[in-house]
C-alpha cells in the first residue's frame, strides 16, 4: 500500500511564555527571571501510515498527541522535520468552532468548505446531503449564533465528512453531540474506513481505539513509546508516565 | 516500515515544514495566489458580517468619515478659521480623511483579524496571510464607497479635478496600501505574542493622524517651523519622512480641484512629490517583504497561541 501520511524526523518545541505583556517582560529582564520555558512536545517522530489504515494516537495529557495531530492538520508548524500527506485532509477538530456567528448556516457551509479547499460548485452539489446529515434543514438561513452547540457540531462534522476526504483526523470529537448523533457519526466514519480512507484518531478512550483502529502509536513526553498492533497498546499506554511534561522541564 | 529516504512519490505532498524567516517568499506567494478563491470568500465574509444586523448596514461605512468631516470642519474650519483661508476647505480635509481612514482601517483591521479568528486558526490550515489580506480588500471596498462622496462635493462646488491631476491617485494609493499592509502585518503577528502591541498601535495611530497633513497644510508646517530656526528645518525634514504625509499630499494633488488655483499654492506641497512617492514606495515594498516574512514565521504557532 502507498503511504498516506509520513512524518519525517519531526520535532516540535514550544516556548511557553509566562509573560504576555511588555511590563512583565521588562520586569522579567530586570529581575533576571526567565520569562519562558521550552517544552519539547514532540521528539523525533517518525511515522508512516499506509493508505486505508486506521491509527490511534494514544498517550496521557501532555504526551504530544494533540500537537502531532495539529501538525498533520497544518495548524502549527514543526520546529524541524517534514510532514507529508496524500490527498485531502479533513480535520474533525473543534468542530463548528470556525463558524462565523453572524453568518447563516448556509453561508458558513460555503465558508467552511472553502477553508477545506473545496470548490464552490462542489459544495453547492453536496449542500443537501450535508444539511440532511446535520439535521439543520429548517435553520439553514438562520445565523449560526442561534444554533445550539449540538447543531453547530453536527454541521461541522457533516461538512468535514461529506467532502470526500482521503484522510480523516479525529480528536476526541465523538465526546460531543447526543447519543444518536454519535452513533451516526461512528457509522459514517466506519463507512469511510471501509471505503479505504485513512483515519487518525486521538483519544484517551482505549475502548474506542480498540473498536476502531488496527494500529496504535503510544506517545510519552513526546517520544514514541510504542508503535504496533492495537492489541499491545494497552500495556504500553498504562506503562507510560503520567507526569505532565511541562512540570518536568521547568 | 521506517524509512529515512527522502520522498520521491508524486502523490505525497509536503504539507508542513518549519517556517523560515528568510526562505519561502516564492512558495508563500504561490500559496496565497492558489488560495485566491478563499481570499474572496474571506473578503465577502468580512464585508457581509460587518454590517449584518445593523439597520443602516452599508451606510455605516460612510457615517464615520462624514461625522469626522463635520466635526473637524466645524472645529478647524470655523472655530479656528482655517476654512476662510483654504479654498474648498471641506474637500481639502475630506481628501486627507479618506487616506487616513483607509490606512487606520487596514492596520487595526489586520491586527483584529488574527485575534478574532483564533478558533479558525487552531483548526484549519490555510495561508495565514489571507486574513490580513481580506481585511485590506474589504477596506478598499469601503474606500471606494467613501470616495464616491467626493462626487457630491464636486457637484456642490461646481468643480472637478482634471484628468492629469487624477494621475496622482494611483501612486499615492499604492504607497498607502503597501505601507499600511507592512505595518498591519508586522503588528498583527507580534500582537499574538505580546498583547500590548494593540494598545500601542492605537496610540501610534492617534499620533500619526496629527502628524499627517489632514487638517492643516504643508505651508502651515513650514510657517510654524520658522520660529525654531535650524531645529525647525530639521523637524520639517523629519516630518516629511512620514510616508502618510506624502500620501496625503498626493491625495490633495489628485482629488482637491482647488489645488490648480493660484490661491491654493500656499497649501499644496511644493517639492518633488513624484520622486518622493517613488522612493517611499520602494522603501515600503522592502518593509512589506520583511513584515510578510516576520508574519509567516510567527504565524507558525498561531494555532497554539491565539
Amino acid at each position: 500500500m502507498p503511504v498516506a501520511i509520513r512524518f519525517e524526523h519531526v520535532n516540535k518545541s514550544f516556548r511557553i511564555s509566562q509573560t504576555k505583556t511588555v511590563k512583565e517582560h521588562l520586569l522579567g529582564v530586570a529581575g533576571h527571571r526567565r520569562s519562558s520555558v521550552v517544552l519539547d512536545a514532540v521528539k523525533d517522530l517518525h511515522l508512516d501510515v499506509p493508505v486505508g489504515e486506521s491509527v490511534a494516537l494514544l498517550g496521557h495529557n501532555g504526551s504530544g498527541k494533540s500537537t502531532t495531530l495539529k501538525m498533520l492538520a497544518g495548524t502549527i508548524a514543526p520546529s524541524s522535520g517534514r510532514v507529508y500527506a496524500r490527498g485531502r485532509i479533513a480535520p474533525l477538530l473543534e468542530l463548528g468552532a470556525g463558524f462565523h456567528p453572524d453568518l447563516t448556516g448556509r453561508e458558513n457551509v460555503f465558508m467552511n468548505s472553502a477553508i477545506l479547499g473545496i470548490r464552490r460548485d462542489e459544495v453547492a452539489r453536496r449542500l443537501e446531503e450535508i444539511v440532511d446529515f446535520a439535521e439543520v434543514a429548517d435553520f439553514l438561513d438562520t445565523p449560526v449564533k442561534f444554533y445550539s452547540s449540538g447543531m453547530a457540531v453536527r454541521l461541522g462534522f457533516a461538512i468535514a465528512v461529506n467532502v470526500e476526504p482521503e484522510i480523516l483526523l479525529v480528536d476526541e470529537v465523538l465526546a460531543v453531540g447526543d447519543e444518536s448523533f454519535q452513533d451516526k457519526c461512528l457509522g459514517r466514519m466506519a463507512q469511510l474506513q471501509s471505503d479505504g480512507r485513512t483515519v487518525v484518531l486521538v483519544t484517551h478512550a482505549l475502548k474506542q481505539a480498540e473498536a476502531f483502529c488496527s494500529r496504535a502509536v503510544v506517545l510519552d513526553h513526546g517520544r514514541t513509546q510504542y508503535d504496533g498492533p492495537i492489541e499491545g497498546a494497552a500495556q504500553a499506554y498504562h506503562d507510560s508516565s503520567r507526569v505532565p511534561a511541562a512540570e518536568a522541564s521547568s | 516500515m521506517r524509512t529515512a529516504t527522502p520522498v520521491n512519490d508524486p502523490g505525497l505532498r509536503l504539507i508542513n515544514a518549519p517556517a523560515s524567516l528568510w526562505r519561502g517568499t516564492v512558495n508563500d506567494s504561490r500559496d496565497v495566489w492558489e488560495s485566491r478563491e478563499l481570499l474572496r470568500a474571506f473578503t465577502a465574509r468580512e464585508l457581509r458580517a460587518r454590517y449584518k444586523g445593523s439597520t443602516l448596514g452599508w451606510a455605516w461605512a460612510l457615517v464615520r468619515p462624514l461625522v469626522m468631516l463635520l466635526v473637524y470642519g466645524l472645529a478647524v474650519g470655523v472655530f479656528l478659521g482655517a476654512g476662510r483661508q483654504t479654498p474648498q476647505f471641506m474637500i481639502f480635509i475630506y481628501c486627507g480623511l479618506l487616506a487616513w481612514t483607509l490606512f487606520s482601517t487596514i492596520v487595526t483591521g489586520a491586527i483584529g483579524s488574527v485575534v478574532a479568528n483564533g478558533a479558525l486558526l487552531s483548526r484549519a490550515s490555510f495561508p495565514r496571510l489571507l486574513l490580513p489580506l481580506s481585511v485590506l480588500a474589504a477596506a478598499l471596498v469601503d474606500f471606494l464607497l467613501q470616495a464616491s462622496v467626493l462626487l457630491v462635493a464636486y457637484a456642490v462646488f461646481q468643480d472637478l479635478p482634471t484628468l492629469s491631476a487624477l494621475l496622482w491617485l494611483p501612486p499615492a494609493l499604492l504607497l498607502l496600501v503597501v505601507f499600511a499592509l507592512a505595518v498591519g502585518l508586522f503588528f498583527s503577528a507580534v500582537n499574538v505574542y505580546v498583547r500590548d502591541v494593540g494598545f500601542l498601535v492605537d496610540i501610534g495611530l492617534t499620533v500619526g493622524f496629527w502628524l499627517t497633513p489632514v487638517l492643516y497644510s504643508y505651508g502651515q508646517v513650514v510657517q510654524g517651523a520658522k520660529d525654531f530656526g535650524v531645529a525647525g528645518e530639521v523637524a520639517t525634514g523629519l516630518y516629511m519622512l512620514n510616508p502618510m504625509a506624502n500620501v496625503v499630499f498626493g491625495f490633495h494633488n489628485a482629488l482637491w480641484p482647488a489645488v490648480e488655483t493660484a490661491e491654493a499654492r500656499a497649501f499644496a506641497f511644493p517639492g518633488q512629490l513624484e520622486l518622493r512617492l517613488a522612493v517611499f514606495t520602494v522603501a515600503s515594498l522592502l518593509l512589506l517583504w520583511l513584515a510578510a516574512r516576520v508574519f509567516v514565521r510567527l504565524s507558525a504557532n498561531f494555532g497554539q497561541e491565539v
